[in-house]
């Protein structure tokens, strides 16, 4: 009786070990602020963005200081920085470089996502990914607001219409683990360029775990033809889970729920690369 | 208009009549010096001509000119109409004040003839400030013109509904004031006042008044309103909280105000109205003793799955002057944060692997609770269990689809991604003490909910005394014993009974049968003590002299935790799981995600690394604001090495507004960046909030004593960011963002407008009596101050066009000249 006993807790204690990770998550001590940021940047300058028309182009430029960090710990995200490019007038790419524990070794995860309207070719020092189609497709905003004078009033007309979406997203299809994302309140950027006819815009981050933002909400205000301010707005995902955006509770945006697979996308991917940094 | 010939010929008759002589006298001297003229000179055809041109030169030389004359213009004094659009006029029943008063301006107009109205009719409309109604003249012209039966408001009321009475004070000294600078060249024939007389000014009024009369400008009344009433009773505001979580209390506080009704009793309700804003079902009443003045109560009521409009409604008085002003809405959304369960598990039970959803995963004794919990969608729940013979703890499930690890979370970070945690039946030795001190920080700090249920292993059989989770479970245990073979009742009392982890259903009856019907639980601890401001939900033995507590919830810093005397698991708790209720362990689910609900309503800040608050949820003018906040590093660490940064917005984005500023004044102590130098906050300004030496960032922000607009209530939106790595640039050279939040305050006045429902028709009569005014009682008299007033008339206008100006004259004139030439040269004279 006894000897079954110890099988079956071998037994037991064996499918646990496989159903569960392995290694513990490391915590603070990963989280060495200054090392890991300074790491963090070397990956950022290492990606080569360009236009995939015109490779010979001069790469888009780096902003210089990460816009973003956040934490994931369900995730075993233990610190990460959120990078954006631009081509002197809007973003075009938005990349996170995010110091992860993957079956209890430390690793990066670095999560791409074009913003551009055009078609991007990105190159990192062991891959590439060639975008099939454009990152960021905007629609109309309806019932805009009158467009205030004034960067201040601008950027809180842009935040109150920005409120007027929700989203949620889909973990797990299988088991319908589903959650309602969090609209980070403050945009993750803000840009404006008048001579080029942008008058306005903001990305605003929709968060799952806390801070961590998975997709992300663009608006713009444009001066059309007429001379109007025309208002846009977009969305980015840069996760692999099923991600719905509504706007005045109507659902507007849909990304379906893909396997969290590092494989190129048709605008964004992610994949891991082993970690040094303690 | 008339017309009539007159000659105005150049020269006055003396001197025609010398010339006509001179003529005369010269064609004597040549007749007699030359002789007559030869013959041809003088056939008739040619003297004819002559004659006929000389008529059409005398014609000429008579200016002859056609006179037009009409009657002078006729001149009709302005007429100036103030208009009452302070708030006090929504007052009335069943007609509003401002309903009156604009059916009585068009009764009045359409009574009158288009050309009285025309360009002399000004209509203002005061309150806050004075204002023009555009084309409200024309407006009642065409009414007019268009024969539209007395009371028909639609042209004018068009008009002035654009603005509505919803100016939030009356100020009527500073209208008349700036009513005279738009009077023109010359003083108005009358100036009639439209207004319930409720005016925050009343003694300037009469100072007005008396200088308006000094100049000769009477100032006519038209009083609306009744006194005939009772009193009145209006929600002043309602303040909810924008967003809750899944069955929560959802405190309401609403403001009123009652005038005349002193001591009477009514209730309050919140009314959940449904999709067409119609009332659906009655979700909180309170029955409230009127005192007079402003009062505020508090009433709160049971989230559901769905956000939703709340209304807020006290019942009509009979005699009250207006029923409009005794309901206002709210909507409160559902936050759907996924919760996230860590459940510990170390009693010992037969463990299987079953396959669920394609995935093998094991079963045991915690299989039950994990699936009730995550029946909900917005509960994840993580199990740690003991394996039998290891005696240690491992994970059984994990979040969501991310793969698991062994274990106790080994960071207080990865802690504090849990909301919630439930400790049944496990010892205290399965816990370092490292471990133990992360759980009292994160109940105590981050607001997690912390449950103990009952079990050999539990309180202090299992080890619990003298651990940092003895100090914050809601019981003393020290003299507690486990008894395995005891039945746990579990009887909810009676003061608990609408607790919300005791809502199984929504129907209160059914309800009731329900928690009376609660199976019992094999095995107790007896002797655990409730500490104080603890609340006891459940006892054992309630018809007993003293009852064992059971269930017992208390608050632990920003946490809440609860013990539970009885095991929860199978088999002990086989009754209360599968027996409780006609369908399996329907009642045993909610129940233990209302207690997950409960336990978490403080923790929505889990997974955060900015969390701010203020002292209060809502401030009068003038009050200080005490804005706090406290960030976490990545290591879920509370720090101040990043900086945090706030700006005000306002609730509602009017740009056109007048004020671009808060209510807020710059804090004197903080350097100013913006370039602003007023002595408020603008809105969007961001100001730094400075660091404290307990670790927090914090800031008083003073009130001003006025609501813009002298409005009654205004709500503000806080929103606060932390950077790191930044100096104090702006933008976003600020740093890196970290985390962002926002705080929503409301400001509630009490303003001048709602202190006092009733007209003031005495103002109204001392005004018109002081300036030489009448006091007019009905459309009729209205009309006629406009109609009667003297119409200047000015003199007739002349006009002269000149007869022989014109071209056939002219030509005539010409052609006989020719004729007569062609003629003499003919006959051979030229």
């Amino acid at each position: 009786m006894q000897r079954r006993t110890l099988l079956l807790t071998v037994v037991l204690w064996s499918l646990v070990t496989c159903l569960s990770a392995n290694e513990p998550v490391r915590g603070a001590e990963d989280g060495d602020g200054e090392r890991l940021l300074k790491a963090m940047r070397q990956l950022a300058d290492g990606t080569i963005i360009r236009q995939k028309d015109s490779p010979d182009s001069d790469s888009f430029t780096l902003v210089d200081k990460p816009v973003f960090r956040y934490s994931d710990q369900p995730r075993r995200i233990v610190d990460a920085t959120l990078w954006v490019w631009t081509d002197g007038v809007r973003p075009v790419a938005l990349q996170k470089v995010e110091a992860y524990v993957r079956n209890g070794e430390p690793a990066w995860t670095i999560c791409f996502a074009s913003f551009s309207p055009e078609l991007l070719e990105v190159r990192w020092p062991d891959r590439t990914l060639v975008c099939k189609r454009p990152g960021l497709v905007l629609e109309p905003l309806p019932d805009p607001p009158a467009l205030a004078e004034g960067e201040a009033a601008r950027s809180l007309q842009l935040r109150r219409a920005a409120r007027r979406f929700s989203s949620r997203i889909v973990h797990d299809p299988r088991n319908d683990v589903v959650e309602q994302m969090r609209l980070l309140p403050r945009p993750i950027y803000e840009y404006a360029n008048d001579e080029a006819g942008l008058l306005a815009g903001a990305i605003f981050g929709l968060a799952s775990n806390g801070t961590n933002p998975d997709a992300y909400l663009v608006i713009e205000v444009t001066r059309d033809e007429t001379g109007a301010a025309a208002w846009q707005y977009g969305v980015v995902r840069m996760t692999s889970g099923g991600v719905t955006v509504s706007l005045d509770d109507r659902e507007v945006w849909t990304s379906e729920w893909l396997h969290p697979s590092p494989l190129p996308r048709e605008s964004w991917m992610f994949f891991f690369l082993p970690r040094n940094v303690p | 208009m008339t017309s009539h010939l007159s000659f105005q010929p150049p020269f006055d008759w003396p001197f025609v009549v010398a010339g006509a002589g001179a003529v005369v006298a010269v064609w004597i001297v040549l007749r007699l010096v030359v002789g007559k003229p030869a013959g041809p000179a003088r056939r008739t055809g040619l003297l004819v001509l002559r004659a006929a041109t000389l008529l059409v030169l005398l014609a000429i030389l008579a200016g002859p000119v056609r006179v037009d004359s009409s009657a002078g213009a006729v001149r009709r004094p302005d007429v100036f109409v103030l208009l009452d659009g302070s708030q006090s006029m929504t007052i009335g029943s069943p007609a509003s004040r401002w309903d009156e008063a604009v059916a009585a301006l068009s009764t009045a107009a359409s009574t009158l003839e288009p050309t009285v109205v025309d360009n002399s009719l000004h209509v203002f409309r005061f309150g806050h400030r004075l204002s023009a109604v555009d084309d409200a003249g024309n407006a009642i012209a065409r009414s007019a013109s268009k024969g539209l039966p007395p009371g028909d408001t639609r042209q004018l009321a068009d008009r002035l509904r654009q603005g509505g009475p919803t100016d939030s004070d009356t100020r009527l000294a500073e209208a008349l004031r700036q009513l005279s600078g738009r009077f023109g060249q010359r003083p108005p024939g009358a100036v009639v006042l439209v207004s319930d007389g409720r005016a925050r000014d009343a003694a300037a009024v009469e100072e007005m008044a008396v200088h308006y009369g000094e100049r000769g400008i009477p100032l006519s009344v038209y009083p609306v309103g009744s006194l005939a009433r009772g009193g009145d009773v209006a929600l002043v505001a309602v303040v909810a909280p924008q967003r809750v979580r899944k069955f929560s209390d959802v405190e309401v506080q609403v403001f009123l105000r009652s005038f005349g009704y002193s001591g009477r009793r009514t209730e309050v309700q919140v009314v959940g109205l449904d999709d067409e804003s119609r009332p659906q079902d009655v979700l909180a009443s309170l029955p409230v003793t009127l005192r007079g003045g402003a009062q505020s109560v508090t009433l709160s009521y049971r989230s559901d799955t769905r956000g939703r409009t709340i209304a807020v409604h006290v019942p009509a008085q009979d005699d009250e002057l207006s029923p409009r002003n005794n309901q206002l809405t709210a909507h409160v959304d559902i936050d759907r944060t996924k919760i996230r369960v860590l459940y510990i598990e170390g009693g010992e039970g037969p463990l299987r692997v079953v396959t669920r959803g394609g995935r093998r995963e094991l079963d045991g004794p915690f299989g039950e609770l994990r699936e009730m919990l995550t029946e909900d969608e917005d509960i994840e729940c993580v199990v740690l269990s003991e394996l039998p013979g290891a005696g240690e703890l491992y994970r059984v499930s994990s979040y969501g689809q991310a793969t698991g690890r062994q274990g106790f979370p080994e960071t207080q970070a990865e802690l504090s991604a849990f909301d919630c945690v439930i400790l049944s039946d496990v010892a205290a030795t399965s816990f370092t003490e490292e471990q133990l001190d992360w759980l009292a920080r994160w109940v105590e700090n981050r607001g997690g909910g912390l449950v103990m249920t009952g079990g050999a292993e539990s309180f202090l059989d299992g080890g619990w005394g003298g651990t940092p989770l003895a100090e914050l479970l809601p019981v003393s245990f020290a003299d507690s014993q486990w008894l395995p073979s005891g039945e746990g009742e579990i009887a909810p009392t009676d003061e608990a009974a609408g607790h919300s982890i005791w809502q199984i259903v929504s129907d209160r009856e059914q309800n009731r049968a329900i928690l009376d019907a609660v199976p019992p639980v094999e095995g107790l601890h007896q002797g655990l003590e409730p500490k104080p401001l603890t609340e006891v939900l459940a006892v054992a033995g309630a018809d007993a002299s003293e009852p064992a507590p059971v269930l017992v919830a208390g608050r632990y810093g920003r946490g809440r935790t609860m013990s539970l005397a009885v095991p929860l698991t199978a088999p002990a708790a086989e009754k209360f799981l599968h027996e409780w209720g006609p369908s399996g362990n329907r009642h045993a689910g909610k129940f233990w995600r209302n207690v997950v609900y409960w336990l978490t309503e403080g923790s929505s800040i889990g997974r955060r690394r900015l969390i701010a608050a203020a002292d209060k949820r809502f401030y009068r003018p003038g009050e200080t604001i005490a804005l706090s906040a406290v960030a976490y590093d990545e290591t879920a660490t509370r720090t101040t090495s990043y900086s945090v940064w706030a700006m005000i917005e306002p609730k509602s984005l009017d740009f056109d507004d007048d004020s671009l500023t808060a209510p807020v004044r710059w804090p004197n102590a903080l350097p100013r960046e913006s370039g602003e130098d007023g002595p408020r906050i603008v809105w969007g300004e961001e100001f730094p909030l400075p660091r404290t030496a307990d670790g927090r960032y914090e800031l008083p922000l003073e009130l001003a004593e006025r609501l813009s607009g002298g409005a009654g209530d205004e709500g503000l939106r806080i929103e606060l960011t932390a950077y790191e790595g930044g100096g104090d640039g702006t933008g976003f050279s600020r740093g890196t963002q970290v985390d962002s939040t926002s705080l929503d305050i409301q400001i509630l006045s009490d303003p001048f407008e709602q202190q006092n429902p009733f007209p003031n028709h005495d103002l109204l009569r001392r005004v018109a009596g002081v300036s030489g005014g009448r006091v007019l009682q009905s459309p009729d008299e209205l009309a006629a101050v406009i109609a009667d007033l003297p119409v200047a008339v000015g003199p007739p206008v002349i006009s002269t066009v000149p007869v022989w100006n014109r071209w056939w004259l002219w030509g005539v004139l010409i052609g006989l000249l020719t004729i007569e030439w062609v003629w003499r040269r003919g006959v051979g004279l030229a």
